[in-house]
């Protein structure tokens, strides 16, 4: 994909958190990098998926494009534009662009305030006449299939569901050229998950709305995406259209992970072959050298304690960073 | 015919019947569940799926005699043909924690976190066994963190639940729960709040565990693809009730009630497209108000009148039981399909 067309462009962002000691004189001791070093790109109207495990660095990273938190280092391009330069003042009418759908909508939504004032928040804060508010509001609750009608009533008389539907139309009553959505349909049951899918699916074809979606379930994944980036401990180690990503994983990482990926098949569940990773993430605060995956990847060797592994393209579009990456 | 009257097994190890749970309300009392039976064999995995408010945590709270206070269950659970419902405490705590122990969802809460890990493993083990020596204790509480794959375990005895991640608090509590060598082990969503490479080492665990010591396990958990690989049978609640139950294989391959062949079209593959993910209208009836008749009817697409009016009596069907009105009528792999 050539860089002019990207909506989003992401180059070579950290984030670092600071390990602070004492209680009355806090000073800094170390730092966790959260965020090692990303570059993704998103075009219009498609679906980037980010997958990792918990304290991957995928939500921060989310942030950091938002601007919720501070990127220490790179810089966020939205058509053309470093987010990361802009005072928060110039950067509130980019928030109108890019919207966030929270994982839990029984936290994310105020337990206080109506369902209609949830959804018109955004557009008060854009400083919307209160009419076009509440007509914008009502537009926004067809589209995401809730009936205008509930609008008074308060999160609590609504399903988990109906709740992020809400969440939804709170970030679409903006009118966003990109979503990002972190999680959000793991708090939701089964046979509501698929509901909210369908529907966030719905929403891009008609709206061309891009998305990053934010997962671990890889069968969603596989699911939602045009393109998939694979994150570990705050890199990103392989990137790749979807199919091709699902069909030939380059890096050990993904292997283990599509290896690991319950399927719902007891037959092919029982016969297959997991790779199981030993040993668990290592902290951010204290990064391998060389290759971060090395200590649990089934192939290190000797020059993945030496030297971090560049990027090398498989393939159009297909990246990855491994010194003995499946061809 | 009874769900319970229908395994081979002469006498199982868990057998529940009838098993109803009352919770107070402001309006009288609601059944959050209305009739549960099921039985679990010696060195067998059973899985107990079901949406939130299935009844599926509530019904094995009941066979540990955990159920909250004011909750009121009626019934009959069976532990090796001992009545257990309404045994006294003295009695069910000689039980609890030796031959039935339980896994909790949460590794994070579910440990103390002021005590060292190796304290809390012994702990459980002295309780039923205050013979033991310190050395003993300390000796059997290594071992068992030897079996659950802890590396360097008499290092890791005296450290406390901060220095554990998710996955190896998992592990621990595990330790505990096996400590006794119980017959019975219920694990309630034991991989829910891990990721999934670690998912994947609990479920070696769970799987050594029943191969080298024959513990039956109940696995409650709301992943299709968790029970896939690790039950041998598979009972589906929906709205307090089993919907169906079976041998894993045959219930995957032929789902008889239409809310299990909707769950299995709701899930994305991992390796197979679909345009559209199945979507089962509505959302599950709230406790105050389950609808008359078959529970799952407001939302079934196949559903007829008489759905609404009595509930389904359970039909045997080759390895699956079901209750399901249309159960012999439907053939729910192409009909699912076809309602997409």
């Amino acid at each position: 994909m050539p860089a002019e067309d990207a909506l989003l462009k992401v180059e070579g962002v950290h984030v670092e958190f600071p390990i602070l000691k004492g209680l009355v004189f806090p000073r800094r001791v170390g730092s966790i990098s959260a965020v090692a070093g990303v570059s993704i790109e998103v075009a219009p109207g498609e679906t980037l998926s980010l997958v990792g495990e918990s304290g991957c660095g995928k939500s921060t990273l989310a942030r950091a494009i938002l601007r919720l938190v501070t990127a220490s280092a790179g810089q966020v391009l939205f058509k053309g534009v470093d987010l990361t330069k802009l005072s928060p003042a110039k950067m509130r009418p980019f928030r109108r662009h890019v919207q966030l759908v929270f994982q839990n909508p029984y936290a994310s939504l105020h337990p206080r305030m109506t369902a209609r004032e949830i959804i018109a928040e955004p557009l008060r804060m854009l400083g919307m006449d209160r009419r076009e508010q509440v007509e914008r509001a009502k537009q926004a609750m067809q589209r995401v299939q809730l009936r205008p009608e509930f609008g008074d009533r308060y999160p609590f008389a609504f399903s988990g569901g109906q709740r992020q539907r809400i969440g939804i139309a709170r970030a679409l009553s903006v009118n966003p050229e990109m979503v990002v959505l972190d999680e959000p349909v793991s708090a939701l049951d089964v046979s509501v998950q698929a509901d909210v899918l369908n529907l966030l699916k719905d929403l891009q074809a008609d709206l061309g709305i891009a998305y990053l979606f934010i997962a671990h379930n890889l069968a969603v994944v596989r699911h939602f995406s045009d393109r998939v980036a694979v994150m570990y401990l705050g890199k990103i180690v392989e990137t790749a259209p979807r199919d091709r990503l699902f069909k030939r994983p380059a890096h050990p990482y993904t292997e283990a992970l599509l290896s690991a990926a319950p399927m719902p098949d007891p037959i092919r569940e029982r016969k297959r072959q997991r790779i199981v990773l030993r040993g668990e993430i290592p902290s951010p605060a204290n990064r391998p050298t060389g290759c971060c995956f090395r200590t649990r990847c089934p192939k290190a060797a000797a020059i993945c304690a030496q030297i971090d592994p560049p990027p090398v393209t498989l393939a159009q579009g297909h990246v990855v960073n491994c010194h003995f990456a499946n061809a | 015919m009874k769900i319970g009257d229908m395994t081979a097994i002469p006498e199982p190890l868990l057998e529940v019947r009838d098993l109803r749970i009352a919770i107070p309300g402001r309006q009288g009392e609601h059944l959050a569940v209305a009739n549960i039976g099921f039985t679990v064999a010696s060195g067998e995995i059973l899985g107990l799926v079901g949406e939130s408010g299935s009844g599926k945590s509530l019904s094995m709270l009941a066979v540990m005699g955990l159920l909250p206070a004011g909750m009121r269950a009626s019934g009959s659970i069976r532990f090796k043909g001992q009545e257990i419902l309404g045994l006294p405490e003295r009695q069910m705590r000689r039980l609890r924690g030796g031959r039935i122990a339980m896994i909790f969802q949460d590794p994070m809460t579910a440990l103390n976190p002021v005590l060292t890990l190796g304290a809390q493993i012994v702990e459980t083990i002295e309780l039923h066994n205050p013979s033991l020596s310190s050395r003993e204790l300390r000796n059997r509480a290594i071992e068992l963190m030897e079996l659950v794959a802890i590396p360097a375990p008499d290092k890791r005895f005296d450290q406390y639940p901060h220095e554990f991640s998710g996955g190896m608090r998992q592990r621990i509590v595990i330790a505990i729960a096996v400590a006794n060598d119980p017959d019975l082990l219920i694990a309630d969503e034991p991989t829910t709040a891990l990721d999934v490479t670690i998912q994947a080492q609990i479920v070696d665990i769970l799987n050594r565990l029943r191969r080298e010591k024959g513990v039956a396990i109940a696995l409650i958990t709301h992943d299709l693809g968790l029970v896939a690989g690790l039950a041998d049978r598979i009972a589906i609640l929906y709205a307090g009730r089993i919907a169906e139950c079976g041998e894993i294989g045959a219930v995957f391959q032929r789902p008889r009630h239409p809310y299990t062949a909707g769950l299995l079209a709701a899930v994305p593959s991992i390796d197979a497209d679909v345009a559209r993910l199945y979507a089962i209208r509505g959302t599950p009836p709230s406790l105050a108000d389950r609808p008359p008749g078959c529970q799952f009817n407001p939302r079934c697409p196949f559903a007829l009148p008489r759905c609404a009016e009595y509930n389904p009596e359970f039909r045997r069907f080759g390895e699956t039981v079901v209750a399901c009105h249309r159960a012999e009528e439907l053939n729910l792999a192409s009909d699912t399909a076809d309602a997409r």
